[in-house]
């Protein structure tokens, strides 16, 4: 799925209309929020990489060792 | 048929001609469907495949293709078999939202280990969409822990954990995005480990999350867990974060020494977080790791705190690429804790995943420089407090036991969130006879390394001297 905000408007309409109840929706939404706000409080990484290519990094350390 | 053969001995004495085999996969089949199902592990049974598997062995190379050559074993539910005929074994992943789902595909590590001559017998209990690490499963059963039937299996690898304790197959594959190998493992007294980032292909695995999901090996002894992982490692381009990393035969490397190895006990982020008393059996373990000829230093590691609520951030974010259209459309069938740690990531958007994926490779790139410059492995405790009762953590009759229940992956998500390889080995007994259990920790895959300590603990401690009652 897209993450953009009328897809998760979209989504959010659809749970509530399937009958998802109103409580564990917004218990949901509360919970991301403060799992969100750790991350932006989380310092932006220094060296901009991904774990692919962290990882093949230290895979071919791994094979230069051998 | 002895219940808790290893490997070695299954492979020595008890599968030596076609017909033993037979007999033997008949013995263990048998074993599923009794104890098995009396401890609520086992999903299904597919007899009559795993016969046909042992035939085909034998008609086409009398000469064995590997240590595993004709050793039946079980797997956790999430692993898929579509046989060459006939239809896809069942697939549900745990949910009565995924009732009657086949398996479009026969995950890559299956077809290894069928490469290597090993018979694939059965499915084990999965925690619901694997998403859950106490092990209840209202739909599929909740897992009994064999060393005492009142007692949880940890998840989500529940049933996993509890056929190979209680000594029915030697091993059995999970799978861990925020420990549910380790957690299993640990309860039941077992060796389980979670693999390197990109190490072992995930593909045709019920999936969760695609960024940290892992899938590794529980098994009663290190020798059957080193076998397996040797096995089942290598590229695969069909899974998004396969790494073309050396192969390694963990086995050659069993019984190395350790001496000289620098290990470290973290204390201010993983022994703080963990219960007093399961905390000085851990203290007192890893002091005894220096008859190994070890280095021994505590040590701590900034920043490792932030790593257990961006895991959750991120397992539910990812979680909810997978499952959200069937949240909607099945949700009646689902467990409401369910419901929630998947919606948890609708909120997160684009934006968001994309720094919480940056964060994650600076986060894991910092602290593996870090910590690796001063030590080659850090020690921890895999529970945070003695194992609960299956009622007591029961966090759908007791919706206030959900914060701690939610603490019992303190000392597990850091690892996912970094893509470290880990490896647990029991180590001693709690104050009602459960197991405890200790996390090796390694740099990016020096899961050779983190086998031969667990070897050393193995053959100091000696666990398994000790068995559950099987009846």
């Amino acid at each position: 799925m897209k993450k953009d905000t009328e897809t998760i408007a979209r989504y959010h309409e659809k749970l509530v209309q399937a009958g998802v109840s109103d409580t564990l929706i917004d218990q949901t939404k509360q919970t991301n929020l403060e799992l969100t706000e750790m991350l932006l409080k989380t310092p932006s990484p220094e060296q901009q990489t991904d774990m692919n290519s962290l990882y093949r990094y230290y895979a071919r350390a791994v094979s230069s060792d051998k | 048929m002895s219940l808790f053969d290893d490997i070695p001995q299954i492979s020595q004495h008890r599968v030596k001609d076609r017909q033993s085999a037979h007999q033997y996969l008949e013995n263990v089949c048998a074993e599923l469907e009794g104890l098995g199902r009396q401890i609520q592990a086992v999903r299904f049974i597919e007899e009559e495949f795993a016969h046909r598997q042992i035939d085909q062995l034998f008609d086409n190379d009398t000469a064995p293709k590997s240590a595993l050559h004709a050793v039946p074993l079980a797997h956790k539910e999430l692993y898929g078999r579509k046989p060459e005929t006939g239809a896809g074994w069942l697939y549900e992943g745990g949910s009565a939202s995924c009732q009657e789902d086949t398996a479009a595909e026969t995950a890559h590590v299956i077809t290894k280990l069928d490469d290597a001559g090993a018979i694939d017998c059965a499915r084990t209990v999965s925690v619901e969409y694997a998403l859950g690490v106490t092990g209840h499963n209202n739909y599929a059963g909740t897992p009994l822990n064999p060393w005492n039937h009142d007692y949880i299996c940890g998840g989500s690898s529940s049933g996993s954990g509890a056929v190979v304790a209680a000594g029915i197959v030697p091993v059995s594959l999970g799978s861990d995005t925020g420990g549910s190998i380790r957690l299993p493992a640990a309860a039941c007294g077992l060796v389980g480990i979670k693999p390197t980032h990109g190490l072992v292909s995930r593909s045709g695995v019920f999936p969760l999350s695609v960024s940290l999901d892992t899938v590794g090996p529980l098994s009663r002894t290190v020798h059957d867990a080193a076998l397996v992982l040797s096995h089942i490692t290598g590229f695969d381009k069909n899974d998004p974060v396969s790494i073309d990393a050396p192969k390694i035969d963990y086995l050659a490397h069993l019984d190395g020494k350790v001496d000289g190895v620098k290990l470290g006990l973290e204390t201010q982020y993983f022994l703080a977080g963990t219960d007093n008393d399961i905390a000085d059996i851990i203290s007192a373990a890893f002091e005894q790791t220096e008859s190994f000829n070890t280095r021994l230093s505590e040590i701590k590691i900034a920043d490792i705190n932030t790593t257990n609520p961006l895991n959750v951030l991120m397992i539910s974010s990812e979680a909810c690429h997978v499952h959200i259209d069937r949240i909607v459309e099945r949700h009646q069938h689902m467990n409401p804790q369910t419901i929630m740690r998947v919606l948890t990531g609708l909120y997160s958007s684009a934006e968001i995943e994309a720094r919480l994926s940056a964060t994650r490779a600076g986060l894991a790139a910092k602290i593996i420089d870090q910590v690796f410059s001063e030590i080659d492995v850090f020690v921890t405790p895999v529970w945070p407090f003695a194992l609960p009762t299956i009622e007591d953590s029961d966090v759908g009759a007791r919706p206030e036991a959900a914060s701690l229940m939610q603490h019992i992956g303190h000392n597990t998500r850091p690892v996912n969130f970094l893509g470290l390889p880990a490896i647990v080995v029991p180590v001693g007994f709690d104050k009602n006879g459960l197991p405890v259990s200790m996390q090796f920790v390694g740099k990016p895959y020096s899961e050779a390394l983190l086998i031969k300590l667990a070897r050393h603990c193995e053959q100091h401690f000696r666990f398994w001297d000790r068995r559950p009652a099987t009846r």
